[in-house]
Parts: C-alpha cells; sequence; structure tokens
C-alpha cells in the first residue's frame, strides 16, 4: 500500500534527535546562550520568525500583565480542586478549563475583529467606520460586544487602557487599534445616550488588540493567555495545597472554610417524604400534575 | 426547612445495628457559624480590587511599565521577591528549554485531541 505508516506524525512546528531540540529551525539551546527570552521563543513558535524588538516588547507586557489576576473563576477552580489533593497537573488543568465565552483569553474576540475587518475592506470602509457598524450591529441585536467589561473592574480594568498605551509607545499601534478605539468610542456613545453607565474595555479586548497587531491569531493569542495565567494558577494551587486545609472543611481552622456545612444555602423544595414503591406511581401521577416541579426544572 | 412531622421506615433504616436512630436524623440545612469569621479567600500570592491587581504586594500593571515581564511575575508569584537579573536570566534559560520537545508525548496527546475537534 502507498500511504505512510499511521504513527508518523508531520510537524512544522519543532524536531528533536538525540543532540538537539529544533524550534522551527532553531536550536533551543542557541537561542538560550544567544540570550533570547522566553517572549522570542513563544514568538518563533507560533509564528516561525524571530520578533523584532518592540513585537518582543508587546508580547512580554501582554503576557506579564495577563499571568495574575487573583481570584477569577481560573484560580478559584485550581484552589477548588487542589483541596482534594489530586497532583498538582490537575489542578492547572481545572483552572484553563474554566476559560470560556465570559472568563479567560477570549479568541471570540480576535474573530470578532477579523470578521468586519474583512467585510469592511470588501466595502471600502475605514477601521473608525468598521467599528462604528460592529458596535451599532452588536447592540441592536443586543450581544455583548465581545472586549468590553470587566464584573470585577467596574469603574476600568486597570491592565486594559495601559496595554493600548503601550501599543502606541511601540509604534505598534495599526489596524486592530484603530478598529478597538473606534469599537470602545462608538460603545461608549451609544451607551452613554442610553442613560447607562460607563463599561470599559477589557484586557481581552485590550490584549488581543495589541496580539493580532503583532501577528498572532486568535486562537494563538488564546494559547499565550492559557500559558501566562496558567503559572500563576499553579501558584495559587501550590500556596493552597502547602499551606491551606485539604478538603476545604475543616473544623479546626479559626475561619469557616470554603466547603464547611454552614456555607450551604438551599433554595429548592421543601423536605419532603419519599413515597414507598407502591405509593410511587399515583404519587408521581399527581406531583407531574401538579405542575409546581416545573419552577425547579434546570 | 425543617424537620417532618411523621417519618417512617424505609427499608433497612429502621436496623437496629445502625450506629444512630435514622428517623430522629434532623433534616434541614447547618445553621450559619458565627462562632469563627465568615470564608474569604485566603490567599499570599495576590488580591485585587476594582482598581488594582497585586502580586506580593506589587501591582501587575506597574511591574510591566516599569519593564518587568512574565518572567519576573512567574518568580514573583512563587518566590514573593524580585529576581536578581542573574536569576531572571537562568529561569529564562529554563523556560526556553522547557517550552519546545518535538514531538513527545503531551505534544501528540494535544494532537490526538485536537484531531476530535474540541472547541
Amino acid at each position: 500500500m502507498d500511504r505512510e505508516s499511521l504513527f508518523e506524525r508531520k510537524t512544522s512546528i519543532a524536531y528533536k534527535t538525540e543532540e538537539k531540540t529544533v524550534l522551527r529551525g532553531y536550536d533551543l539551546s542557541e537561542l538560550a546562550e544567544e540570550g533570547y527570552s522566553f517572549y522570542d521563543a513563544m514568538f518563533i513558535l507560533f509564528q516561525g520568525r524571530i520578533p523584532t524588538s518592540t513585537e518582543e516588547s508587546m508580547l512580554k507586557y501582554e503576557m506579564g500583565e495577563f499571568m495574575e489576576h487573583s481570584m477569577s473563576p481560573s484560580a478559584a477552580s485550581a484552589i477548588a480542586v487542589i483541596a482534594g489533593r489530586p497532583n498538582l497537573p490537575v489542578a492547572v488543568a481545572a483552572s484553563i478549563m474554566t476559560f470560556g465565552g465570559v472568563h479567560g483569553p477570549g479568541a471570540a474576540h480576535g474573530y470578532m475583529m477579523n470578521k468586519y475587518l474583512e467585510r469592511g475592506w470588501k466595502d471600502g470602509e475605514t477601521p473608525e467606520e468598521i467599528g462604528k457598524t460592529l458596535v451599532d450591529e452588536y447592540m441592536d441585536a443586543g450581544e455583548k460586544v465581545v472586549g468590553m467589561g470587566q464584573p470585577q473592574h467596574r469603574d476600568g480594568d486597570p491592565r486594559a487602557e495601559p496595554t493600548h498605551l503601550k501599543q502606541e509607545e511601540l509604534e505598534i499601534d495599526g489596524v486592530y487599534l484603530n478598529l478597538q478605539r473606534s469599537i470602545e468610542k462608538h460603545f461608549h456613545e451609544r451607551r452613554a445616550k442610553a442613560g447607562r453607565r460607563y463599561v470599559g474595555v477589557n484586557v481581552v479586548g485590550a490584549g488581543n488588540t495589541a496580539l493580532m497587531e503583532i501577528g498572532f491569531s486568535p486562537n494563538a493569542g488564546w494559547c499565550i493567555g492559557s500559558v501566562s495565567r496558567g503559572y500563576s494558577c499553579a501558584a495559587h494551587a501550590l500556596f493552597n495545597m502547602k499551606k491551606g486545609r485539604a478538603w476545604a472543611a475543616s473544623k479546626n481552622e479559626p475561619m469557616v472554610q470554603m466547603l464547611d456545612l454552614s456555607m450551604i444555602k438551599y433554595i429548592g423544595p421543601e423536605d419532603r417524604e419519599v413515597p414507598s414503591q407502591k405509593e410511587r406511581q399515583e404519587y408521581a401521577r399527581k406531583q407531574k400534575e401538579s405542575g409546581e416541579y416545573e419552577k425547579w426544572v434546570i | 426547612m425543617g424537620d417532618l412531622k411523621s417519618k417512617k421506615v424505609i427499608g433497612n433504616l429502621g436496623d437496629p445495628k445502625l450506629p444512630y436512630d435514622y428517623s430522629k436524623r434532623p433534616y434541614g440545612t447547618v445553621p450559619e457559624d458565627t462562632t469563627r469569621p465568615p470564608f474569604r479567600w485566603v490567599s499570599e500570592v495576590a488580591y485585587k480590587n476594582a482598581h488594582r491587581i497585586v502580586a506580593r504586594g506589587y501591582d501587575t500593571t506597574e511591574l510591566m511599565e516599569a519593564g518587568y515581564g512574565l518572567v519576573d511575575m512567574l518568580f514573583i508569584d512563587f518566590q514573593s521577591r524580585i529576581p536578581l537579573v542573574e536569576e531572571e536570566k537562568m529561569l529564562n534559560y529554563i523556560m526556553i528549554l522547557a517550552l519546545e520537545d518535538g514531538l513527545s508525548m503531551p505534544a501528540m496527546l494535544a494532537r490526538i485531541v485536537a484531531q476530535s475537534k474540541p472547541s
């Protein structure tokens, strides 16, 4: 048969031999010996080329800025999982698994930008015009504009606007930042006109903009954010593993623990007797007919 | 919530070999523990408020503006101090070497999982 072996794996990313590991053509040890940074290596990994110094500076800023966010769903998940004392990688994996539509790096913002840029360019629109179209379409449809708002930093995400400013300082403010600035401007205008409170750009809106400006795809941006946040979630899990109580329910701790029984607030149906199997069918029929259960169905 | 008025014995739950009388075990959630401070997320690593994110005492945005990066942040999170320049260089070196290992088991597994097109 003229087929390749099932176990052969093609890759354009890296190979290794007994003597060396080679990333996109560059020997990894030589990169490290030559004084390149972890950010350079990440850039090479995803883009296959050595970044310019400004690109490296932007990536360094964004990765450092995104790494630690104290108690977010990702850190809380790492802490909760390590309470059962699995191995550390399990807690780190659990933290990454919280990333979704409203938490974590969020590739959706990048895809949103690319979709509107592609469409707008075909129609001959400027980034400023594309931003207005995007905001109008999202808000007219009652949809959340991706990259705006942070539930804990209600007066402005401390990481976001400084990231925009860093991009401008490094003079890598291109089409993506122009579009993002336009999105924010029209978003603020529409909310103000409707008498709604100020909602600022978040770290995904600002960070993705910067990463895409230096050539990363939305999914590559997601990977970089996941790697960065993974380090801090590992620290939170390790802290709780070394200095916290397993199970998170100890009565001997001076503070009520996360899973202490008194932390349970139950708002479901009243306690009720279990019907015998003889009574079951009639009981179940009446229960279904009453419809009372419908308010509890999820 | 509270105890049911009449309780019947179901199955083996009235067996005298049980170390307790099941019919007398109370329903209802446990009252709030007012003898100890309520649960809070305890951390030595980082905190945030509406305005700042602070790791081991350092504002993370200020760290980035001052030219620190993820490698420094990683050192700060785990060791609670700014690394010496030599320490940052060494950690950076190790992180580069650990970044890629060609087609080792984690990369193989990532590829296999990606082939099932998870979101």
